[in-house]
């Protein structure tokens, strides 16, 4: 393969069926591979911005449009782009939490949101996931409660919609009603939902949305988006007040949260040319599952294997458990537990854990339907191959 | 920049967007058919589009510059 300069050229995506967890809804759209194309210097989406020098004012590419109809897609008042999910993470935290105070989290949240605790100097109370491995607004509550008694009322809530552990879905409008109870603002993490399926912010009662551009809105790292309701979009959305003492400037309406202007080249083009796709796709959700459905009864049919995720599936994002199968295989077979992703790569599969018998996660997110059933029936003859009883 | 417009060759930047984005559109037919890359009829024809694009993106660029 011709490298790149210095680096290897990268065809996971053009020669393997990927099932990475964190990388399936993330791959660009044809679109944002042609728009990365030509937007790719650094400074080059700074071509048009003009007074007021802000990126959500830029027209050419239509950053502000973008930010217009992103927020009423997720049905929010306004929405901010960041670098990533964990930044917008932290511009919550350092606009509502200060120094020892308390924030409720799912304790199955990704760990960027613990350190965007840690880094205003919060406190985080967990919420005790179920023996099922879901957050309920029943624990919430308790968390809570157990957060006034002990450390304070809690400055925020934020809750996994999806969690990266078992792609489990959790009850987050009843979450909300619970911390609003409280007069405690909530934050959707949503950068397993956002790009992948509908999100109605408004009906969710929720304050803030995340979302992870190169997680799941098909644009590259870094690039995400906070989305926020009337209440809080001037506190987060606030603009600079300094002043240089000895040469006296300001910086215009820069905003702070953000430390200015927050992505651009090519995350946020990537991000907008995919975007028409991305508000397609959502709405064909059940085709994904359909396709997930297939890979998922092919394993079951596996003696010994079971979905680790709550089933039925509402994720595509799967947690499975072969402790009964391919992990007793493993027990024997020359190449340890390296025979499961080897069989996979012999056949064009790759973003299993190398090695991993026991549980592992896959994402079947964006495979054509032939593809799942080629997935599905890889499977099948890896477990055929290895004498493991298929029913 | 009127200038500028004047001496830079338009049609040969053209092209090689054109170019560029059509092996993009057989990329993306790759990743889709990953990993058998076993193409529909429809799929066929499309890389045949992308082919005749680029070979008149790179016709045009050695007229243009050459």
């Amino acid at each position: 393969m011709i490298p790149a300069g210095n680096v290897d050229t990268r065809f996971v995506e053009e020669g393997f069926i990927n099932l990475d967890p964190i990388q399936a809804a993330g791959r660009l759209t044809p679109e944002a591979m042609k728009a990365v194309i030509s937007w790719g210097d650094g400074y080059s989406v700074c071509d048009h911005c003009h007074k007021p020098f802000r990126l959500d004012y830029v027209n050419n590419p239509p950053v502000a449009d973008f930010h217009e109809e992103a927020a009423k897609w997720l049905n929010m008042d306004s929405v901010m782009l960041t670098p990533g999910a964990r930044r917008a993470f932290q511009v919550v935290t350092g606009t509502l939490v200060g120094k020892g105070e308390p924030v409720v989290m799912t304790g199955m949240g990704h760990y960027t949101a613990y350190l965007s605790v840690e880094v205003v100097d919060g406190i985080v109370r967990e919420i005790k996931p179920t023996p099922d491995h879901h957050i309920t607004a029943e624990e919430t509550a308790n968390a809570i409660e157990d957060s006034i008694r002990e450390v304070g009322t809690p400055k925020l809530v934020f809750v996994d919609a999806v969690d990266f552990m078992y792609g489990n879905m959790h009850e987050v409008k009843e979450i909300a009603k619970v911390a609003h109870q409280y007069d405690i603002p909530v934050l959707y993490n949503g950068v397993y939902t956002v790009g992948v399926l509908p999100v109605d912010g408004k009906k969710l009662g929720v304050d803030f949305i995340v979302g992870s551009g190169h997680k799941s809105m098909a644009a590259p790292a870094p690039s995400g988006l906070l989305a926020v309701n009337e209440e809080y979009a001037d506190s987060i959305t606030r603009t600079t007040k300094i002043q240089g003492n000895v040469t006296g400037r300001k910086f215009g309406i820069k905003q702070v949260g953000i430390l200015g202007c927050s992505l651009m080249g090519d995350p946020v083009v990537g991000l907008i040319a995919s975007f028409p796709t991305v508000k397609e796709r959502v709405n064909h959700f059940d085709e994904e599952l359909a396709n997930h459905k297939i890979v998922t009864d092919a394993l079951m049919s596996i003696e010994g294997t079971k979905v680790a995720s709550e089933y039925p599936r509402r994720h595509t994002l799967t947690r499975m458990d072969t402790t009964e199968s391919f992990n007793v295989t493993a027990q024997t077979h020359k190449k340890r537990g390296f025979f499961l992703s080897s069989g996979l790569a012999k056949r064009g599969i790759t973003g299993i854990m190398p090695g991993v018998t026991k549980q592992w996660k896959f994402n079947t997110y964006g495979l054509t339907r032939p593809q799942a059933e080629y997935l599905a029936d890889a499977f099948l003859d890896i477990a055929e191959e290895n004498n493991l009883a298929i029913h | 920049m009127e200038d500028r417009k004047q001496q830079m060759s338009q049609k040969s930047i053209d092209a090689v967007f054109a170019g560029l984005y059509a092996f993009t559109d057989i990329r993306g037919l790759l990743r889709k058919s990953a990993p058998q890359h076993i193409l529909t009829p429809e799929e066929k024809e499309q890389i045949l589009t992308a082919g005749n694009t680029i070979r008149t993106a790179i016709a045009d660029i050695e007229r243009d510059l050459i």
